[in-house]
């Protein structure tokens, strides 16, 4: 497998929306719980039979599945109690789940575990937001964080080794070819 | 196994706008509607159609309008000009009239499995993420051309949304997941992709 870098134009100025066409398409909901209760940001198991996603509920955080199919099935993978967690994400094997959670008010921490939810270790706690983590290879994952003034993009081994800093950016995305 | 990464830079600085898109109008027209046209998509333009709409703001771009062989009448708020240039082509009907401008934030690049679209997320600018009400989620090719809307705001998809969130593509390109919230409900919803980005 290799892969490309793909820029993208990030800032533009839209006119006309009269002649353009939108997608029809209709919703088809899968999953869904009452207020407060929430459930944010689902991503792909990359078999594409189930989700993963964070449910709060009472103010419990988890990390959970749920599989696509005729016999929907919601999981828990992870729950510690309080701790929020955003951008749960399978490896691309699907061994393995990348994930960040907000240890102190606004501190976000990055870790990975199994897929199975067991044997959580830490990849970066350094005091800063770090958020938007995804996997590069198999043992680096790229996030955002906040240097105080602007977004930065980093790239940092599992053990918390290597890390390179690579400037200014948000949402980093893993490009496959 | 090598890999590399994508990464936009930061859209809330004005500054570092792009000032410019070009997109072909999805109805029969072949019209190409450009936007704060600049030099650096002047050459673009060549390459997609013969006669644009030009609206232009500003002086500098009024310039460029005019160093394309074209008139940029102007306005209170938008100038528009139309542009003729080099038949590459065939046009046969030109409608559209620049009516104004509305201005977004494109954020959060999520390429398709075979990397031949790119979904992003617009918002009006400076919302950003910070406020998904107005979210838009459009395709376009990687290099940033053929842009296409394919879900409108809560406010207009009909949907029954309070606002909706994190789109992913599944897998397969067939699928993309978002977060959606209702007056009384989050959701986990599939949204039928197979025909994002087809032109």
């Amino acid at each position: 497998m290799t892969t490309s870098q793909v820029a993208y134009v990030t800032n533009t100025i839209d006119i006309s929306d009269t002649v353009r066409a939108v997608s029809v398409v209709q919703p088809y909901e899968i999953y869904s719980v009452t207020k407060p209760d929430t459930l944010a940001d689902p991503s792909w198991h990359p078999d594409g039979t189930s989700l993963i996603f964070v449910a709060q509920s009472g103010g419990n955080y988890a990390i959970a599945t749920m599989n696509i199919g005729a016999t929907p099935n919601y999981t828990e993978v992870y729950t510690d109690g309080t701790t929020a967690f955003a951008d749960p994400t399978y490896s691309v094997d699907g061994s393995y789940i990348l994930f960040s959670a907000e240890i102190n008010p606004g501190e976000w921490a990055l870790y990975y575990m199994r897929a199975d939810g067991i044997d959580v270790r830490t990849i970066l706690s350094d005091g800063n937001a770090n958020i938007h983590p995804v996997w590069v290879t198999p043992s680096q994952v790229a996030f955002q964080w906040w240097n105080g003034s602007t977004s930065q993009i980093s790239l940092i081994g599992l053990g918390g080794q290597g890390r390179q800093d690579l400037g200014e950016g948000e949402y980093p995305r893993t490009v496959v070819q | 196994m090598s890999s590399q990464f994508a990464t936009p830079t930061g859209t809330d600085d004005i500054s570092e706008v792009v000032a410019c898109i070009v997109t072909l109008a999805r109805t029969r027209t072949n019209t190409v509607n450009i936007s704060e046209v600049t030099g650096r998509i002047a050459g673009r333009l060549r390459g997609l159609a013969n006669t644009v709409q030009v609206s232009a703001t500003t002086a500098r771009n009024r310039g460029v309008v005019r160093a394309l062989g074209g008139t940029a009448d102007i306005s209170e708020r938008v100038d528009v000009g139309r542009v003729e240039l080099p038949n590459e082509v065939d046009i046969s009907n030109v409608v559209s009239v620049v009516t104004d401008f509305v201005q977004f934030d494109t954020w959060r690049p999520i390429p398709r499995g075979d990397n031949q679209r790119v979904l992003v997320c617009r918002t009006p600018q400076g919302d950003h993420d910070t406020d998904l009400t107005g979210l838009e989620l459009w395709t376009m090719r990687p290099d940033g051309s053929l842009e296409r809307k394919e879900i409108a705001s809560p406010a207009d998809n009909g949907f029954g949304w309070d606002s909706y969130a994190h789109p992913e593509w599944s897998p397969d390109g067939e699928f993309v997941v978002v977060a959606a919230e209702t007056a009384t409900e989050w959701k986990l919803v599939l949204l039928p992709a197979a025909g994002f980005g087809v032109v």
